[in-house]
């Protein structure tokens, strides 16, 4: 297994490096640049006939592209992300600032998730074809299918406007000092918003791969016993209809990073969605290849997470 | 250590541990409950603590500030031990700093906080660097500016108690007040002003004020290093300050304080910074030495920004404890404006019915300076003849684009020249009432080939903007005028048209052509043209070359009328930009802001923030 491990972080290197070669690239290749996006007739009527050219040198960007990247990489490998062309901050501090709130949102939103999912799929695939399977399946669809600011729209409107229960934006109330229950207050709603469309495809999942499980003998053999139902279910049956999910959830991590943009903009939540669509629109390519690093090593690391942990925890995979 | 000594030791370590008797079943409980545990734990030692995290403050914090601070605090403590999230949280944090107020009265409180509705996050807070009038307005109240642009688009003395200028409009001097101190107590001097002037004019600053202030005497040499101070910023004492330009400039205190008023910056503090660190210091996102009406607090990355009343300011104190500019979607805005957590936000056109039925808070609409049109692109050579630009606004139907899209809040333009009040809008100028009959005649005289596609470079801003130009495409085609939006972001927007000049049309919007008459001359001479200038439609007329300036620099208002009427007239029937409206301001006010008078310009909601209370 630890030769696996290895194995596999040797062979990520390399793909780092290559994925961060297609994004250099492609980040360059979009129409516009850093300068244009910050151009507006009046700002170039006040300054020189040089400035957007000037401008462009400063930043660099006349070196041709392999060059840059070059150069960018050996920064990188020097632990500098570098600074950005918005407002000359490191983009190190930037992003330090952001991943909290992404992370503390997404973490809750996965919990949530989960907590609503797992016991719907057992319930969908324990009665199958019930009401409750149907209206859990109804559920995952609808959920899945409103786009996810409208819901977030009409959740504000709903509780934060008409019954006043939530507050409708911000990390915490502005002007007070923070407090638990105020950021928990504050964290509802987004949460919710977002967690029941990510509960939606575990609900599918859950419920699948309950319904291969409670078709096997040794549940059958579990019954026989004499073992209570909800403990044949859940300590037999759940237990390894979970080994899947597990994967699954694994692979959902990297968005723990990627955060949601649309759900941020709305709630005015300051974390790492916000910061890549703005660096998207205004081209400021440090930040777009430090969120784009940053996401490349997560997605790397939980891949390589979900397959061990599928190792470890089902004695039937072994790897050479 | 080889790379089998080290797979040999992992998996010595791996069976020790599973020698210990533990199954992967229990390995497994172990890790999840671990998970489980730090994830919980984490999350609520965060929860605490997280809004700390993102406080980002400077590194040249004063004592004065921190009082500050603390009574922004000692307010919000009283806020939350009651019910937090209503009205009522506002009105006990007023009640015990100041005068108290009965329930049914609608007297100004001493105190409180106002909260207006930021739309985007600031890149700086530096007065030189900020090129966005959201910014510039928070900048002018907190570092306070010789002169502000008020509510009718008029330079009003703000630091400076009196500027007098020569008839001629090639010298301008400004008297600071007395007692100007800035937040740490120093005294803001005219050192101050020239410090600040010259980081500006200064290129390696790269400010792109240095534009702006170029006609100042000596501005060339210094910005390229060749003078060690600009001759014409003349500091005779502390308090005077004569700035002397090249050519008289009638427009120039309209030009200093566009959008709202350049801030003055404390040399003490940054007087050893090189100018080409200037933007990267930490002060230019904690600015917490200033001299305004209001003090930087603290800045919480994307969420808000918090101002308290400076204690050192030299007018009268202002009513309000603290302000906080707040960044939400307009969406979120409009519904914390229902439940009374914002006081103060921009309206588009959809909203105005929804905020005249809140019983909490009512809409104001004012002239806006600004203008919406179409630039032309004059090198294309079949846009070239005029009479096909003239078709073209001949078969537009603005009157009821502006009914139908704007809810009759504008008024149409027929030129760049529609104010201020002492211009007005120009006598003589053709209407271009909506006549698509006309329209298509003018077209079939210029020999129009009808199979032609034009290429229209559109940036999405508005909604109200989108319709209207979906309006425009389909009036067009009825008149045989073919188009094709394409709609890009700013930042490939900008490059097709100032950088590339690959396009025909693009609509734009914006602009302060209301505030004075010149600043329409940036856009129509041959001088600016882009690269070296703004007009990148690249239009050319010699008489309007030599009429803008002999404008600009006439002294009398009464002469510079004639003058510009006369390039009104030219520009209205040649139209190098196909003139359409000038849409209104609109602002949701909550009933308990006081003191708020609507600015002509949108982003200069603060202009008199200094005098503005809340009633509870």
């Amino acid at each position: 297994m630890g030769r696996y491990i290895l194995r596999r972080i040797l062979i990520s290197i390399p793909v780092m490096i290559g994925i961060t070669m297609v994004t250099y690239l492609i980040v360059n290749l979009a129409p516009g640049d850093p300068i244009s996006a910050m151009l507006n007739p009046e700002t170039i009527a006040s300054q020189g006939p040089d400035w957007v050219a000037q401008q462009k040198a400063a930043l660099g960007l006349n070196d041709p592209l392999p060059i840059r990247y070059v150069l960018w990489l050996k920064q990188v490998a020097q632990g500098n992300l570098g600074f950005s062309y918005n407002d000359r901050l490191p983009v190190t501090g930037k992003i330090r600032e952001r991943i909290w709130p992404t992370t503390k949102l997404m973490l809750t939103v996965e919990f949530i998730a989960l907590l609503v999912a797992i016991p719907l799929g057992v319930i969908s695939a324990v009665k199958q074809y019930s009401a409750i399977d149907y209206i859990a399946t109804i559920f995952g669809f609808t959920a899945v299918s409103i786009p996810s600011f409208f819901l977030a729209l009409a959740a504000i409107y709903l509780f934060s406007v008409k019954f006043g229960w939530l507050p409708a934006a911000g990390m915490g109330t502005i002007g007070s000092p923070s407090s638990l229950g105020d950021s928990a207050k504050h964290l509802v709603l987004p949460a919710m918003v977002l967690g029941l469309s990510q509960a939606a495809p575990l609900i599918r999942y859950t419920r699948s791969s309950m319904l291969e499980t409670v078709r096997q003998d040794f549940m059958r053999t579990a019954r026989a016993k004499g073992l209570s139902e909800v403990i044949v279910l859940y300590r037999h049956g759940l237990r390894n209809a979970l080994i899947p999910l597990i994967t699954v959830v694994a692979l959902d991590l990297p968005k723990l990073l990627g955060g949601a943009v649309i759900i941020e903009s709305v709630f005015a939540w300051p974390g790492m969605g916000t910061l890549a669509i703005e660096a998207v629109r205004s081209r400021d390519y440090p930040v777009i290849m430090a969120i784009n690093l940053l996401s490349a090593v997560l997605i790397l690391v939980c891949n390589l997470l979900a397959d061990v942990l599928y190792a470890f925890i089902d004695p039937r995979i072994k790897y050479s | 250590m080889t790379l089998r000594d080290a797979t040999d030791e992992l998996r010595e370590h791996a069976s020790r541990l599973s020698g210990y008797g533990m199954s992967r079943r229990g390995f497994v409980r172990l890790v999840s409950a671990g998970v489980g545990s730090s994830a919980v734990v984490a999350l609520l030692a965060a929860c605490g603590g997280g809004s700390k995290s993102t406080a980002t403050t400077a590194a040249a914090s004063t004592g004065t500030s921190s009082s500050g601070a603390s009574t922004a605090t000692t307010a919000a403590t009283a806020a939350s031990t009651s019910k937090a999230g209503t009205p009522a949280a506002q009105s006990s944090a007023a009640a015990s700093t100041g005068t108290s107020t009965s329930s049914t009265a609608v007297a100004a409180v001493k105190g409180g906080q106002a909260h207006v509705l930021w739309n985007a996050s600031p890149v700086t807070l530096m007065p030189i660097f900020s090129t966005s009038g959201s910014e510039q307005q928070v900048e002018r109240l907190m570092f306070g500016a010789l002169v502000k642009m008020n509510d009718k688009l008029v330079p009003t003395p703000d630091m400076a108690s009196k500027i007098e200028a020569t008839p001629d409009a090639k010298s301008y001097t400004f008297t600071l007040h007395d007692n100007v101190k800035f937040s740490d107590g120093t005294p803001l001097t005219s050192d101050d002003v020239r410090f600040t002037f010259q980081a500006a004019i200064d290129s390696r600053s790269g400010s792109y004020w240095n534009g702006r202030l170029k006609g100042i005497v000596g501005a060339a040499d210094f910005s390229t290093q060749k003078a060690t101070s600009v001759t014409g910023i003349v500091t005779p004492d502390d308090k005077t300050v004569t700035i002397n330009l090249t050519g008289g400039d009638a427009a120039f205190l309209v030009n200093l304080c566009n959008f709202s008023g350049l801030g003055i910056m404390p040399k003490h503090i940054l007087k050893d910074v090189a100018p080409d660190q200037l933007r990267k210091h930490s002060f230019a996102l904690a600015p917490t030495v200033t001299a305004g009406a209001f003090k930087f607090v603290k800045y919480a990355t994307d969420q808000y920004l918090e101002l308290a009343r400076n204690d050192t300011y030299w007018g009268t104190p202002p009513p309000l404890d603290s302000i906080f500019m707040q960044i939400l979607t307009s969406d979120v805005a409009l519904a914390q404006l229902e439940t009374g957590k914002i006081d103060l936000m921009t309206l588009s056109v959809q909203d105005l019915d929804h905020v005249k039925s809140l019983p909490n808070a009512q809409m104001q609409s004012v002239a806006s300076p600004s203008m919406d049109f179409l630039a032309v692109n004059m090198e294309r050579d079949y846009l070239k003849d005029k009479r096909i630009r003239q078709a073209m606004l001949y078969a537009i139907d603005r009157d009821g684009i502006l009914k139908q899209i704007y809810a009759g809040q504008g008024e149409i333009t027929n030129s760049p020249i529609f104010g201020p009040d002492w211009m007005g809008v120009p006598e003589g100028l053709n209407e271009y009432k909506f006549d698509p009959a006309k329209a298509k005649q003018l077209l079939k005289d210029a020999g129009w080939d009808g199979s032609r596609t034009l290429d229209m470079v559109y940036t999405p801003v508005t909604k109200e903007r989108t319709t209207a130009m979906q309006i425009i495409q389909n009036q067009w085609s009825d008149v045989g005028l073919k188009v094709n939006i394409d709609q890009v972001d700013t930042a490939e927007g900008n490059r097709r048209t100032i950088q590339a000049s690959d396009f025909d049309l693009r609509p734009t919007g914006g602009g302060v052509f209301r505030a004075d008459p010149g600043v329409s001359g940036t856009y129509m001479v041959t001088s600016t043209w882009t690269p070296k200038g703004g007009n990148y439609g690249h239009y050319s007329n010699p008489d309007i070359d030599k009429l803008y300036p002999e404008a600009q620099a006439a002294g009398k208002p009464e002469d510079r009328k004639v003058l510009y009427t006369q390039i009104a007239k030219i520009l209205n029937d040649e139209l190098p930009w196909i003139f359409l409206y000038s849409p209104n301001s609109a602002y949701g006010v909550a009933k308990r802001l006081q003191g708020f008078m609507p600015p002509s310009y949108v982003d200069n909601k603060l202009w008199n923030a200094e005098t503005w209370s809340v009633t509870s």
